[in-house]
């Protein structure tokens, strides 16, 4: 049965799904990042980045929207031998995974209980983490369907390292699991209160950035995207707008990644409360802390492609097989056995 | 390992806050060093019309026209490589180098640089110039 809402939660529901954590949210984020990916790499590598397209004086701030303004009026080309069907679904696919998990995440909470999410279930980590599995195969479907051989090459490639890395992923959330004993992402923000998942877990949090990096594929783990080997991987032949939804398909995930982490590892929302934007909306304080963990998440994830060197396949495998899932393990072991400890500090009394 | 891991963090943020190696082109210029090889200059009243620059070019950038009762060199800047040799190569130290090196032209024909254009000055420098000093030894080339 349809709930019949009232006229203000009718608009509040459209304020989620068109404005914070809904359309506009990843879109903005996806803008500012990619600004931010290009500037800040050009200055770790002394040069000047972007510089003049936008309002600031020399800061290339519109940049990204020239460049998707200037990828939308591209000609689509489909390949002749490419599976029409799969090739052109693909791109819409990766796009609307990729920011379907942000409506799970619990963003702040409300003043008269609940929590501004779109879509509040009691076992949202478990609906990301499906989420995410579903990744890997629109990737391999796009480099099967374009029917060349270096989105074949890329998509083998990134269904290598996506398995690989889910399994360190997985095992890492469930020692949070054991720890919050629930798998509501809002739950698991309200036992951090006291004392964030971070100290407690420091190695379960380490393995799930390394992982996380992997899953999206940034720089140091770039093996399905590598410029150097297979021109793009998976998707070389996509041009235009196809492109353009590919690559913010990619920030849309850097999005959710940094939300999830945030939740699960910096306890969310949660930090002292600020007078000036409490006066506002009691909302908008949590946010607040929110999209300052994510900056910090972001800019480490985004580092990586500045300051390390790229791994190779057998290498990038052979961490995520025999140095990330051991680590989960070990990880999980210790959760368990000191849980005397944590006990009374994660879930009261 | 681990700190092999952590070290690079400090210095990609030590290095995002250090000046950029690179200028912002348009605006800011690298001041050109010297023997900067850039558009050819003539200067009419030392050219005693010897023909030797146009036999020496190896490109056949120079071309003898008649100039005030004169035959004097004319410069193809679209077919100049820049190589010195008719600098090199004058009798009456009439030909030299500048820093210029912006040739662009909407026409073909604007590129050929009659007698008259050719013995204009160049342009002067813009007004922000910046200098190339070894200062970081570690590094190599960094700005002053």
């Amino acid at each position: 049965m349809i709930p019949i809402l009232s006229f203000s939660e009718f608009i509040e529901l459209i304020l989620k799904v068109l404005i914070f954590p809904g359309l506009a949210f990843p879109l903005l984020f996806a803008m500012i990042v990619i600004w931010f990916e290009r500037k800040f790499l050009a200055r770790i590598m002394l040069r000047i980045g972007p510089l003049h397209v936008g309002p600031l004086n020399r800061t290339g701030l519109f940049q990204p929207i020239a460049d998707f303004l200037k990828l939308i009026q591209k000609e689509i080309i489909v390949p002749d031998n490419a599976y029409k069907f799969l090739y052109n679904i693909a791109p819409i696919m990766a796009s609307i995974v990729a920011s379907m998990s942000v409506a799970f995440i619990p963003y702040a909470p409300k003043p008269d209980g609940g929590y501004w999410m779109i879509y509040y279930t009691p076992l949202s980590l478990l609906v990301i983490l499906a989420i995410f599995t579903a990744r890997p195969f629109i990737m391999v479907g796009a480099g099967w369907a374009s029917n060349s051989k270096y989105c074949t090459i890329g998509a083998l490639r990134a269904a290598l390292q996506l398995l690989a890395y889910e399994v360190p992923i997985t095992l890492s959330l469930a020692s949070i699991v054991i720890m919050s004993g629930t798998f509501d992402l809002a739950k698991i923000v309200e036992t951090q209160s006291s004392i964030w998942f971070i100290i407690l877990q420091p190695i379960g949090f380490i393995v799930i950035l390394i992982a996380m990096m992997a899953e999206l594929s940034r720089r140091p783990f770039d093996i399905p995207l590598a410029e150097q080997e297979v021109v793009f991987g998976w998707p070389t032949e996509y041009t235009g707008t196809q492109f353009a939804l590919v690559m913010v398909s990619e920030y849309f995930d850097l999005c959710a990644v940094t939300s999830l982490i945030t939740v699960l590892f910096l306890g969310g929302w949660s930090g002292p409360v600020i007078p000036l934007l409490n006066d506002i909306s009691p909302i908008l304080s949590g946010v607040f802390w929110f999209f300052l963990k994510m900056a910090i998440l972001t800019v480490i994830i985004i580092m990586g492609r500045g300051i390390y060197p790229r791994l190779r396949i057998d290498q990038l495998l052979d961490t995520g097989w025999t140095l990330l899932i051991p680590l989960a393990i070990i990880q999980i072991i210790i959760t368990l056995l000191t849980a005397q400890w944590w006990l009374p500090l994660v879930r009261g009394a | 390992m681990v700190v092999d891991i952590i070290r690079p963090f400090f210095l990609g943020f030590y290095h995002a806050f250090k000046r950029t190696f690179t200028v912002k082109h348009p605006f800011v210029r690298l001041k050109p060093t010297d023997r900067y090889r850039g558009r050819v200059v003539l200067n009419i009243d030392r050219c005693i019309s010897c023909r030797s620059c146009v036999n020496v070019c190896p490109n056949k950038a120079l071309e003898m026209v008649k100039f005030e009762k004169k035959l004097i060199p004319q410069y193809d800047a679209g077919r100049c490589c820049l190589c010195n040799l008719c600098v090199e190569i004058c009798p009456a130290i009439a030909l030299s180098m500048s820093y210029e090196v912006e040739f662009s032209e909407y026409t073909r024909k604007g590129l050929i640089h009659t007698p008259d254009r050719f013995s204009q000055p160049p342009k002067p420098i813009a007004e922000k110039t910046v200098t190339v000093k070894i200062l970081d030894k570690k590094r190599g080339v960094a700005h002053k």
